[in-house]
């Protein structure tokens, strides 16, 4: 029988909902549009409409050695090119929040190839070339893998994850790079790393507190509670307890 | 006694003033320190307007005198001399806020004197004022401006 990869244990909403996502066939359902200039700006790594800086001159003048592996892997786009690197960074809060950090990285292993991701407790970095960047950015921020109330493009001053919610929802941002309208709709103002925008952009209305709860990936005693996915406690401890004994092995 | 009043949400300007207006009708309380993150700068209604690094200072209105408010108002501890007005402390939260809160009991500011009393104050600190300012602040700078180096060439 063909090996099937299951992504994640687990029969809760949650477990259910982190494997989808890790699935790179599963196809994301698209919430709202952002034109190609949206997402640039909101990187605020280079200006709308100019060209992509090189760190080096594309591959196929770049006259490399002889090598197997470079006949087998194909390079992304932003490498043939030999874009720069760039990154972009978010913070999910822990209210409901439709991503968590170490999903993003876990999916930035199934889904993405040519990806540096980085998690930290509130936070994750994915570092990748810049136009596949562009394009990582753009699918992440239009599908349900990410809410303007809960989530945020944040490069630096990213302190909101572990914070409770401000009175209208939105998780807390110090430099306040989204903000929501009295129509209730969210625009980003500002970008990544909180210089203000010469437009804003308008990231739509956040998700309700029930579609969240459904569409959440995070474990939490007054949502999905952890202990309660015994698959999931199960593979945990199994993977927790192999590590362990492996460390205490002396002949590896 | 000491309680530390801790809502759901993080407080904007207006509840947080609705809250402590509440709080400064009940007698018994000595001493209120509200704590949370820094407040953010800007006012959103001037990002959505596309006005950037407007500035404004924020105040709260406190018995008539009017108080820069530098935080987002995310706790208030209290202290009180009798444990019995705990229950007026709910009423005026259940009036102000819109959302659960929690009341924990605890000790929230010092009710001692410490070494850093010492070293910064002299010791020359009230039962009032203990516990009540930034053990951290630094002192004003002693560096002359330019100015007085103007002077001194002259």
């Amino acid at each position: 029988m063909a090996y099937k990869p299951q992504f994640y244990p687990g029969k809760t909403s949650v477990a259910q909902n982190r494997k989808k996502f890790m699935d790179p066939s599963y196809k994301m359902e698209k919430l709202r549009s952002l034109s190609d200039d949206d997402v640039v700006l909101m990187l605020g790594h280079r200006a709308p409409g100019s060209a992509y800086k090189t760190i080096h001159p594309p591959l196929t003048e770049a006259n490399e050695p002889d090598d197997p592996i470079r006949k087998i892997v194909e390079p992304i786009p932003g490498a043939k090119t030999g874009d720069r690197i760039r990154y972009n960074q978010y913070a999910d809060s822990m209210y409901f929040a439709p991503m968590v950090p170490y999903l993003r990285s876990w999916m930035a292993a199934t889904r993405y190839r040519g990806v540096d991701p980085g998690t930290l407790s509130g936070r994750q970095i994915i570092e990748t070339r810049e136009r596949d960047l562009e394009r990582i950015t753009k699918e992440i921020m239009e599908t349900e893998q990410f809410d303007p109330a809960r989530e945020s493009i944040r490069g630096c001053t990213v302190h909101g994850h572990s914070l409770r919610l401000n009175e209208n929802g939105m998780m807390f941002d110090m430099l306040q790079r989204s903000v929501l309208d009295k129509s209730g709709k969210v625009f980003q103002v500002k970008d990544q790393v909180g210089d203000p925008l010469d437009r804003k952009v308008d990231l739509g209305k956040p998700m309700s507190e029930a579609e969240l709860k459904k569409r959440t990936t995070i474990y939490r005693v007054d949502g999905v509670a952890f202990r309660s996915d015994e698959e999931v406690v199960g593979w945990v401890q199994r993977i927790f307890t192999l590590r362990t004994k492996f460390g205490f092995s002396p002949k590896v | 006694m000491q309680v530390e009043i801790f809502p759901d949400r993080l407080l904007n300007i207006e509840t947080a003033q609705a809250l402590l207006n509440e709080l400064n009708r009940i007698g018994g309380i000595t001493r209120m320190v509200v704590y949370g993150p820094r407040l953010p700068k800007e006012d959103p209604e001037n990002l959505l307007a596309g006005k950037h690094d407007i500035r404004e200072p924020r105040y709260l209105e406190i018995l008539g005198e009017k108080v820069e408010l530098t935080v987002q108002v995310g706790r208030i501890f209290v202290e009180m001399e009798d444990p019995g007005i705990v229950e007026k402390i709910k009423e005026a939260c259940r009036k102000a806020l819109p959302f659960p809160f929690e009341i924990n009991e605890g000790i929230y500011i010092r009710t001692r004197k410490t070494l850093t009393d010492y070293v910064r104050k002299g010791g020359k600190v009230d039962d009032i004022s203990v516990g009540m300012f930034d053990p951290k602040a630094q002192p004003k700078s002693s560096c002359c401006s330019p100015r007085s180096d103007k002077h001194a060439d002259d």
